[in-house]
């Protein structure tokens, strides 16, 4: 997947837990584990809710990064 | 007019070879597509063939296998159905219970340990869903198939030890298909008000005919996501269990006497479930 994130390290850094994070963004524990797994993609809105709880730019959270093929 | 720099994409879709800047044809698909259909009718033919060779050889002793096997489910089917609700008890009580636990440690723990019980707490509760609804099932066949296929070839005069055995026998069967599916109902609904307790976001009363609208109203993205592949996957088996199934009622058919009413039944299942299917798709498209 080429959707690098470091949700994890934000999260760590504002000193909660999955759950209370899922509460402040309005969605599930699971939702957040699967997003810092890597294993889903969030939507627009919850992207830009995560960067509002964090108060930081959604670049500085999610960054998409392009295969080696598409640079050639 | 401003210049629009188009991006690179990482286009899957391109039909360009950049090893050899050849265009990939199109039609070897479709002539492979064809192919294998022809391959999986012939191998259909094998299959229906060497069946028909077997069974012709064999169909007696199947028939009546097969009679002795309901006539053996009829006299001891209160048993097993018995013994499955017990067991459904007992396994319901316990992952109830777990549940709880797992919640529990959830909530007292830090960061990293409170992420690994709340992903449990999640597997378990669906576990605890997943039997209570396979349970039921399993003891409605079970049961319907432990009744005497006509009552009234059966001696129920319980003047006499036979007709009252028959009688009790009887009775508490039905008492135990009631009795097994209320209470998968109330495993199901204790485990779906403790999850609700664990997470107030989701709604629905269990008991209600809307709850699976409104319980997939208040998940949020990825639970939905979850639902829709899984919903998906089950469609896509179930349309392969049905041709087993509708193989096995013209089997039945042909050979133990089983009517038409199952291939009707199989028939009508087959397509609503097909167009039920295709017509939400189209709703679906239409409403983007």
């Amino acid at each position: 997947m080429p959707l690098i994130n470091h949700l994890k390290e934000h999260r760590a850094r504002l000193g909660v837990n999955q759950s209370e994070l899922g509460k402040m963004a309005d969605v599930s524990r699971q939702t957040i584990s699967l997003i810092e797994r890597g294993d889903y993609s969030p939507s627009v809105t919850l992207a830009l809710k995560l960067a509002k709880i964090f108060q930081v730019q959604v670049e500085d959270i999610f960054v998409y990064e392009e295969g080696e093929d598409d640079e050639e | 007019m401003r210049k629009v720099k188009m991006m690179k994409s990482n286009n899957t879709y391109k039909n360009t070879d950049k090893k050899t800047n050849k265009t990939n044809k199109p039609t070897k698909k479709w002539n492979n597509s064809y192919t294998k259909l022809v391959l999986m009718l012939c191998l259909g033919a094998v299959i229906g063939a060497a069946g028909s060779i077997v069974l012709s050889f064999s169909g007696e002793e199947m028939a009546s296998f097969y009679s002795a096997a309901i006539h053996y489910l009829e006299k001891t089917g209160v048993f097993w159905v018995g013994g499955l609700v017990v067991i459904i008890t007992v396994a319901g009580i316990a992952i109830y219970i777990h549940l709880k636990r797992l919640w529990r440690k959830e909530e007292e723990s830090d960061d990293e340990t409170a992420d690994m019980w709340g992903e449990k707490f999640d597997f378990w509760s669906q576990l605890g869903i997943t039997v209570a609804n396979t349970s039921s099932g399993t003891i409605l066949i079970l049961g319907f198939l432990s009744m005497p296929s006509r009552f009234r070839n059966v001696d129920l005069d319980i003047s006499t030890t036979s007709g009252m055995y028959h009688f009790v026998l009887y009775i508490a069967l039905a008492a135990l298909l009631v009795g097994g599916a209320v209470l998968v109902c109330i495993l199901e609904i204790l485990i779906i008000h403790l999850m609700q307790k664990r997470d107030p976001h989701k709604q629905g009363d269990p008991s209600s005919f809307s709850f699976n609208k409104k319980w997939l109203e208040s998940c949020d993205e990825t639970e939905k996501m979850v639902i829709y592949q899984a919903g998906y996957k089950a469609y896509t088996r179930i349309q392969v269990m049905i041709l087993i199934a509708m193989i096995a009622t013209i089997w039945g058919k042909l050979w133990f006497d089983t009517g038409n009413f199952p291939i009707v039944l199989v028939g009508i299942l087959w397509i609503y479930g097909t167009a039920s299917f295709g017509i939400r798709k189209m709703k679906g498209l239409k409403n983007r």
